[in-house]
């Protein structure tokens, strides 16, 4: 056992530094190349048929007069999505909608693109609503 | 009023200037006059920045919408509660309130050692509280002003965000204040002790007892803010990865690692330069994460507005932090150096190290997935992101390790343990961790991780129940007092030995919480007419009808069910769906009925005109066990933090 041979090194200290370097080493070493399976990139929505079949997200902000819901009562939706540099893209999301979901609201969304139906199927929908905290001054401001 | 509070900030820059060169001169003459200057200085900023902080929420009261901040936030129907909430809910007061509290952590400093008064260290821990005071100054007045005037003034204001009109958002941004802000005094406490060079056992005692009074807060925090995320977010559960959490977490981990090697430090004179970087970092980490969480730099559900200026002012006094830190690190390196040696992989110094590695490891991993994105933006121009399945991955088996060690640590001998005393206190949990993973699988339970981190848990429990019963034992053979008397003038004795083990216990139920009701979740989505019955689990509910109405500043839909367990009714749910005049935005009231085995946990999705609904049911088993813990853990660290009887002056 360690003990023992502890016991019998001179001066009664053992070699704690160099395990800790290894063990720091080990951790970083799995941080840092396990991330790599995890990362998800954005796509815009023009580049989607590129990446079709394969996981991606897009955000972007949802298009006025475009979300559609499949019936009264059911949860699944399907919108326009107009990214950063001005495309669109329609996305089909089942689930249930966050509450800052609506025309005009900034979202993302998590999925594949089906190219055959020239679509994206979400599985993830995260919604943030533009003036979340900063509520615009100029709307303070012009009310008056 | 307002004009009042103005004014106290933008003079208060002026004292806090001048305190700091009063304390500066003061130290390096050893001049008691400007020492009593500086600590002058220290106590009327406090007393300027409360005036400033009271001016604002007088302004949310009085609904002075001439001030940007307060029509930003607040409007004329907004509950008098929230009108004092209302001073966070945005960047600029929540800078304000920062600046409030450090400055009430600084006054308390003075007052709790103000028997130190004649001593160096005390002057010299006031000026690194007034050199972070000065930052946070700046900031408020040159980059994220709280009293900048709006004019015509609008007749009414824009309401506060209904996400953060919840009970738990009055109490969980001040505690994970008061815990972020709280880590300022143990790393002034330690860059003072540097300054002046003396570095004996007096700043530890002093560092130690601040940063478990901070830890406990942020840890209170942190759990507060995962109750509000499980109560108001609809998603069925408490912890999602994101960056604002994360934020709090990293320095709260780092902070154990020192709370934990500080004492290696007291018992054996070794890690000195290891304590003094910990707490450079932990403070370093509650300013970076401010900085990312307030300067827009990480996107967050949480985030606040790209704020360049705000960012600079953040990075470039993170930076300088750091380098003067090192750098008075560098030149007491010598006064700095290990008294000691470590003797056995099997001591509790080790295990201590090895904790500390984990622990940091742990910080590092979150840090880094955080920052990932951010960093892998501004070097390849494409954006990327890192979902939750990373943190999971990559944190769970590290969090198992240190679950393991914060059984065996209370329980291993310092120095070195003997393979006798090993078999002794670790046989027995072993057993139970295995047969408890026996009878998991017995049972054909699913899953292998869940099983493990259980086995894990009972293990801890087991090591910490042992210690308890053998030291109360061995007590109550030595005094003759009864088995529960002796237990407690135990714990009496030596608080601080067995506060911790408290704290571990409460750790291990938070973890089971976690470990139970992450691993056998059940979701369901169901679609019911009025009168319509369906079956979730081993639960029956039975939707009563829709109801709609009105508050006084939301319309609301409302779905009734009523539960039943096995023939047993367990009550009646309601979930309900808002729509908040001022901003129109829906917001989500989750159905919760709440028992010690499981939650059950209704969000209603979506309805129709003739009154069907489409609900998304989830069974979260133990999860209160979550926040049970976290009262174990508070317990144990007021058990630690209460002072010795009998030394009360």
């Amino acid at each position: 056992m360690d003990v023992d041979s502890s016991e019998r090194r001179p001066r009664g200290g053992i070699r704690i530094g160099i395990w800790i370097i290894l063990a720091v080493g080990v951790i970083g070493y799995l941080v840092v190349t396990s991330i790599s399976d995890f990362q998800l990139p954005y796509v815009s929505a023009a580049d989607l048929p590129g990446a079709s079949g394969r996981f991606v997200r897009v955000a972007g902000k949802v298009a006025m007069g475009g979300v559609e819901l499949d019936g009264p009562g059911d949860i699944s939706v399907t919108f326009a999505l107009i990214d950063e540099q001005g495309d669109t893209v329609r996305v089909e999301y089942r689930g249930v909608r966050p509450d800052a979901f609506r025309e005009g609201a900034q979202a993302v969304v998590e999925g594949t693109f089906d190219p055959s139906s020239r679509q994206f199927n979400a599985v993830l929908l995260q919604a943030k609503c533009p003036s979340k905290y900063e509520v615009g001054v100029a709307t303070a401001t012009q009310k008056s | 009023m307002t004009y009042l509070g103005e004014w106290a900030i933008r003079f208060d820059l002026a004292v806090v200037s001048a305190g700091m060169l009063a304390g500066l001169y003061g130290i390096w003459k050893r001049s008691e006059f400007f020492l009593e200057a500086q600590r002058r200085a220290l106590v009327l900023s406090a007393a300027l920045i409360a005036t400033a902080t009271i001016s604002l929420v007088w302004a949310f009261f009085a609904h002075d919408f001439s001030i940007r901040y307060v029509a930003s936030y607040s409007s004329r129907q907004l509950p008098l509660g929230y009108c004092l909430t209302a001073l966070w809910a945005g960047q600029e007061g929540s800078q304000l309130f920062w600046l409030f509290v450090l400055s009430v952590y600084s006054s308390a400093y003075l007052w709790v050692h103000r028997a130190d008064r004649g001593d160096l260290p005390y002057h010299s821990t006031g000026l690194v509280l007034l050199g972070v005071q000065h930052f946070f100054l700046s900031i408020v007045n040159f980059a994220s002003d709280p009293f900048v005037r709006l004019w015509p003034v609008p007749p009414d204001g824009n309401g506060l965000n209904p996400l953060l009109q919840h009970p738990a958002m009055a109490i969980h941004p001040p505690m994970l204040y008061t815990g972020f802000v709280g880590m300022t005094i143990p790393f002034a406490c330690a860059m003072g002790a540097l300054i002046v060079g003396r570095l004996d056992e007096g700043w530890i005692k002093k560092c130690r007892v601040w940063t478990i009074f901070s830890w406990t807060i942020l840890a209170i925090g942190i759990l507060l803010g995962g109750r509000w995320a499980y109560d108001e977010l609809g998603w069925g559960g408490y912890w999602a990865w994101d960056p604002v959490e994360n934020a709090s977490l990293i320095p709260w981990l780092t902070a154990t690692a020192f709370l934990h090697s500080v004492m290696i430090q007291e018992r054996r004179g070794m890690l000195k330069i290891w304590n003094m970087t910990l707490i450079l970092l932990t403070f370093l980490l509650t300013i970076f994460g401010t900085y990312m969480t307030r300067s827009g730099v990480v996107a967050s559900v949480h985030s606040f507005a790209r704020q360049p200026v705000l960012g600079g002012m953040f990075l470039a006094f993170i930076v300088s932090v750091a380098a003067l830190g090192a750098g008075l690190i560098g030149w007491r390196y010598r006064a700095l150096r290990s008294e000691n040696r470590i003797e056995s992989y099997l001591s509790r110094e080790a295990v201590f190290l090895f904790n500390n590695v984990v622990l940091l490891g742990l910080a590092f991993a979150i840090l880094f997935g955080t920052m990932f994105p951010t960093v892998y933006e501004m070097v390849k121009g494409s954006r990327i992101s890192v979902g939750p399945a990373f943190f999971n991955k990559v944190t769970i088996p590290l969090f198992l390790i240190l679950l393991v060690l914060t059984g065996v640590g209370p329980t291993i001998s310092w120095r070195k343990a003997t393979a006798s005393h090993l078999i002794r206190n670790f046989s027995l949990p072993i057993a139970a961790a295995l047969v408890t993973i026996g009878i998991f699988e017995f049972w054909g339970i699913r899953g292998l991780k869940a099983p493990a981190g259980i086995g894990c848990i009972v293990f801890v429990l087991s090591c910490l129940i042992l210690e308890f019963a053998r030291d109360s034992r061995a007590r109550s053979a030595s005094t003759g007092e009864g088995a529960l008397a002796a237990l407690g003038s135990l714990i009496g004795k030596n608080r601080r030995r067995y506060g911790g083990y408290i704290v571990h216990a409460g750790f291990a139920i938070t973890a089971l919480g976690i470990v139970v009701s992450s691993g056998y979740q059940i979701q369901q989505e169901i679609r019911l007419s009025p009168g319509q019955s369906a079956r979730v689990d081993r639960f029956d509910l039975r939707f009563l009808g829709l109801t709609e109405g009105r508050l006084p500043n939301a319309e609301f839909v409302q779905a009734t069910l009523d539960v039943v367990s096995g023939g047993v009714p367990l009550g009646r749910i309601v979930t309900e769906k808002r729509l908040y005049e001022k901003t129109e935005q829906p917001h989500t009231e989750t159905g919760l009925i709440s028992r010690l085995g499981y939650d059950f946990y209704v969000v209603l999705a979506a309805w129709t005109e003739s009154g069907e609904v489409t609900l998304q049911v989830y069974v979260n088993p133990m999860v209160t066990w979550v926040w049970l813990g976290g009262g174990v853990l508070v317990m144990g660290a007021i058990i630690c933090l209460w002072p010795p009887i009998g030394k009360h002056k």
